[in-house]
């Protein structure tokens, strides 16, 4: 066997041209195709954090019922108790209770539907990312009793910037009209047009009082460890709660975000397939041409007694060899690649704009991101196809007969 | 022609290894030149749901009403005599939709919304519009000052309200006060896409005009072409009759619908970043080929060089090689090409094996059965590149074979 992969090397490298060519489109393929999976996982991240992480939370928890139709009177108490179990959780790294209340915001002479978020400012931060996305102003604190952040589009709209006063109208719980004044603080911009025209943070004790619903919250927001497993992480915290609340995670809340998550890893295969198709013929060619101009050397391999399973191994293990050199070159390349778009990216901010897709929003930049998956599906695969493209040219060494190769020139 | 019958003879000497190129690099343009159609086809149809729903192929705006939606940037259609009339009698024209969105607050009883109040005439968008195509025609808005309303099917379940019952839109009056009108539910809209949905609300142009101030505005002339490729041409010509102060522009549907316009761009993008990769290795393919075939070669190209052939000719031959396996190729790529791009026009695929719901993309529903469209350019201009890939490919070997210094070749096994 030792002897046989000795032999398996040194053919590989007696036509080193050959090799380095057939290596290169190994370690081509390889190396953009991390590189591309990688920049595709990391534009899901981004679409699924641009929603989750600027809206939703991974994980909401409220009445039963209230996600289909966000009645305001399927609320439930603030419970400080609750709060803290959930904080316990290994998965959960924040949370945010939430109230909501649609309404009406006027300044001066202008009046549009706003969408309002009851917050405490701290608690916020660590599910949301709002705060990062400022473009004027300041994020309020805890303290603020009338403070307001609100999307850039809604802001321009209305024509206000930081310091100006908003009057607030809603429907409230017990029926009346509730309204009250608040103070523009900061102003921030998403990309996702349904935010930035219609959301406003306010303090959660101001809301409440408007809407007349005192300690009453519609949900709370939670940020988990790893987004992609909120689904387990939901069912273990739906056991924390008590009777009449659900926890929902986002693959629920947001079917399609997860349709095209889903869709993403079949066309993944389909990619591969494809590119690994064009590299198999490369690498069965060469092969086949090692074999052919061999003829003679393995009939006299066979007339000096190796056997034909032997002859047909050692051409197996030349694709083989290849195959592992070629993984590992194109994984360095790919990491190299990889990591240059982790760390640099490219900004297309001057070719395209945000997109919409999904539910959530395409940033205009390319970065990659780091999946194992990424890596190892398409490094498994390459070596399958060096060996797949090896067969036929392997059987074919087997099955020569000693006499007639000889004589071949 | 001795050239080309000589190569023609050491192309297939190696029948073998010449067939794996070939299909190689035929298989490799049949996925270009499918894929690319496929995208084509969709794209063409995303566009046409997009617009017919969203701005037209073409739509006429106020100032810079296509990128700030600034609601007060609406205009008076009954002071532009004839507008509507004078771009409709233009060639290639389908259809020109008046449209007006105000964003306003739907309340019932118990409940309150943000919404898009959007007035349309229903008599031209009925036949147009796809959010309209699957509602029956009981449940259509039926003139363009009544108070029928259609309202998205999740809106409705929040506000708690049911076909037939009335509620109340608020929107921004014209002195900045605040108008209230009772509208009545005639039908829903069930589009899939979470946005409309959840805001829309559709009444008759007159009566969502009505709450500014002048019943005869609008935001929005929505031209639908009967050829999409009628775009470019038509834009000036409309431009030219639009009153000249008036501040109107007629802008083309990217302008218009960014977002759609960008995910295109995007996706067309990606998938040629990934042609690229399947090009280059294909290229590496080729360069091995050739490669190979001169350097199994070198004995007996010393021997032509030895009687008298230049180098030139050595180049001349390989290259010509090369030309006819790219020629070979091309011939088989585009038959298979065509063959699966016209089944991907006729069958298509079907997307409702795998999904279950409405397909969204850049903000617009699209056809579950995904077809091809015929872009017989990019065929050709794909063809010709494998050709042009086959040559490039065979510049190194070619150089590689006349640099043969006959002595030492014939002695080389």
């Amino acid at each position: 066997m030792i002897m046989l992969l000795h032999l398996a090397a040194r053919n590989l490298w007696r036509n080193r041209r050959r090799t380095l060519l057939t290596l290169s489109a190994m370690v081509v393929s390889l190396a953009l195709l991390t590189l591309s999976l990688g920049v595709f996982s990391g534009m899901l991240v981004d679409i699924l954090s641009s929603t989750t992480e600027q809206y939703h939370g991974h994980l909401v928890i409220t009445a039963e019922g209230y996600l289909d139709d966000r009645d305001m009177y399927k609320n439930f108490s603030a419970d400080p108790a609750l709060f803290s179990r959930l904080q316990q959780d290994q998965a959960v790294r924040g949370l945010s209770p939430r109230i909501r209340g649609f309404g009406l915001v006027s300044y001066q002479e202008s009046s549009y539907p706003a969408e309002l978020l009851g917050v405490r400012p701290e608690m916020e931060k660590s599910v949301t990312n709002l705060q990062t996305q400022l473009i004027a102003g300041v994020f309020p604190t805890d303290e603020d009793t009338e403070g307001a952040v609100l999307g850039s589009g809604l802001a321009k709209k209305l024509g206000v910037s930081p310091g100006d006063e908003l009057v607030f109208v809603t429907q409230s719980a017990d029926g009346s009209i509730g309204n009250d004044l608040l103070i523009v603080r900061g102003i921030f911009r998403t990309g996702h047009s349904g935010h930035d025209n219609s959301l406003v943070l306010v303090p959660q004790q101001w809301l409440q009082q408007v809407m007349a619903l005192e300690g009453k919250l519609h949900e709370i927001a939670l940020s988990v460890q790893y987004p992609l497993q909120a689904a387990e992480d939901a069912q273990r915290i739906a056991t924390l709660l008590p009777a009449g609340l659900t926890a929902t995670d986002w693959g629920v809340l947001l079917p399609e975000m997860r349709e095209a998550i889903a869709s993403f890893d079949v066309s993944r295969f389909i990619f591969v397939i494809i590119l690994y198709f064009a590299t198999g013929l490369g690498i069965l060619n060469t092969i086949f041409m090692s074999v052919m101009e061999r003829t003679r050397e393995f009939g006299i391999l066979m007339a000096l007694g190796m056997r034909p399973f032997q002859i047909r191994l050692t051409v197996l293990l030349e694709c083989l060899l290849l195959g592992l050199i070629g993984t590992a070159l194109g994984l360095i390349l790919g990491l190299l690649l990889s990591s240059y778009m982790a760390l640099v990216g490219i900004d297309l901010s001057s070719w395209i704009t945000p997109i919409t897709y999904a539910g959530g929003t395409i940033q205009p930049r390319l970065t990659a991101i780091f999946e194992q998956r990424n890596f190892i599906d398409p490094a498994y695969m390459l070596l399958l196809v060096a060996l797949l493209a090896g067969l036929l040219p392997a059987r074919r060494a087997a099955r020569l007969q000693p006499v007639a190769a000889i004589r071949e020139d | 022609m001795e050239t080309l019958r000589l190569a023609w003879r050491n192309v297939w000497r190696n029948r073998r290894r010449t067939l794996i190129t070939i299909i190689a690099m035929s298989f490799s343009l049949m996925l270009i030149q499918a894929f690319h159609n496929l995208s084509f086809g969709v794209y063409a149809q995303m566009v046409d749901s997009g617009v017919r729903s969203g701005s037209g192929h073409i739509a006429v705006y106020r100032g810079d009403y296509a990128v700030s939606r600034d609601d007060r940037l609406f205009w008076n259609l009954g002071k532009m005599t004839g507008l509507e009339d004078k771009i409709a009698k233009l060639e290639g024209i389908k259809a020109v939709l008046p449209r007006i969105y105000l964003p306003a607050l739907a309340q019932s009883s118990r409940e309150s919304r943000g919404i898009l109040l959007t007035g349309i005439d229903p008599q031209a968008e009925d036949k147009i519009n796809p959010l309209l195509k699957s509602i029956d025609a009981p449940s259509l808005l039926r003139s363009l000052d009544g108070r029928d309303a259609l309202v998205g099917s999740r809106l409705l379940t929040e506000l708690k309200l049911k076909v037939g019952n009335k509620f109340v839109v608020t929107a921004q009056g014209p002195e900045g006060e605040l108008v209230s009108e009772l509208l009545r539910i005639r039908g829903l809209v069930q589009s899939g896409i979470r946005d409309v949905d959840s805001s829309l609300v559709m009444v008759g142009r007159k009566r969502a005009a009505a709450m500014t101030g002048q019943p005869d505005a609008i935001h929005e002339l929505a031209i639908i072409l009967e050829n999409p490729a009628l775009e470019k041409k038509l834009i000036p010509v409309i431009t030219k009759l639009l009153p000249p102060k008036s501040n109107l522009r007629a802008v083309s549907w990217e302008l218009a619908m960014a977002n759609l316009a960008n995910a295109i761009k995007l996706d067309h993008a990606s998938q040629k970043f990934i042609f690229f990769i399947i090009v280059l290795i294909v290229t590496i393919g080729v360069v091995n080929t050739l490669l190979m075939s001169v350097m199994e070669r070198i004995r007996e190209f010393g021997v032509i060089l030895a009687v008298g052939a230049t180098p030139g000719r050595l180049r001349a031959t390989v290259m010509t090689e090369a030309l006819l396996l790219g020629a070979v190729s091309m011939l088989f790529g585009n038959l298979l090409g065509t063959l699966a791009t016209w089944y991907l026009v006729e069958i298509g695929i079907d997307l409702r094996d795998f999904i279950p719901e409405t397909m969204e993309f850049g903000g617009v529903i699209f056809d579950p059965v995904m077809r091809a469209g015929w872009d017989v350019g990019y065929m050709l201009q794909m063809s010709a590149y494998v050709l042009l890939l086959s040559v490039i490919a065979s510049l190194y070997p070619a150089a590689k074979a006349a640099r043969i210094a006959p002595a030492v070749a014939m002695r080389h096994h």
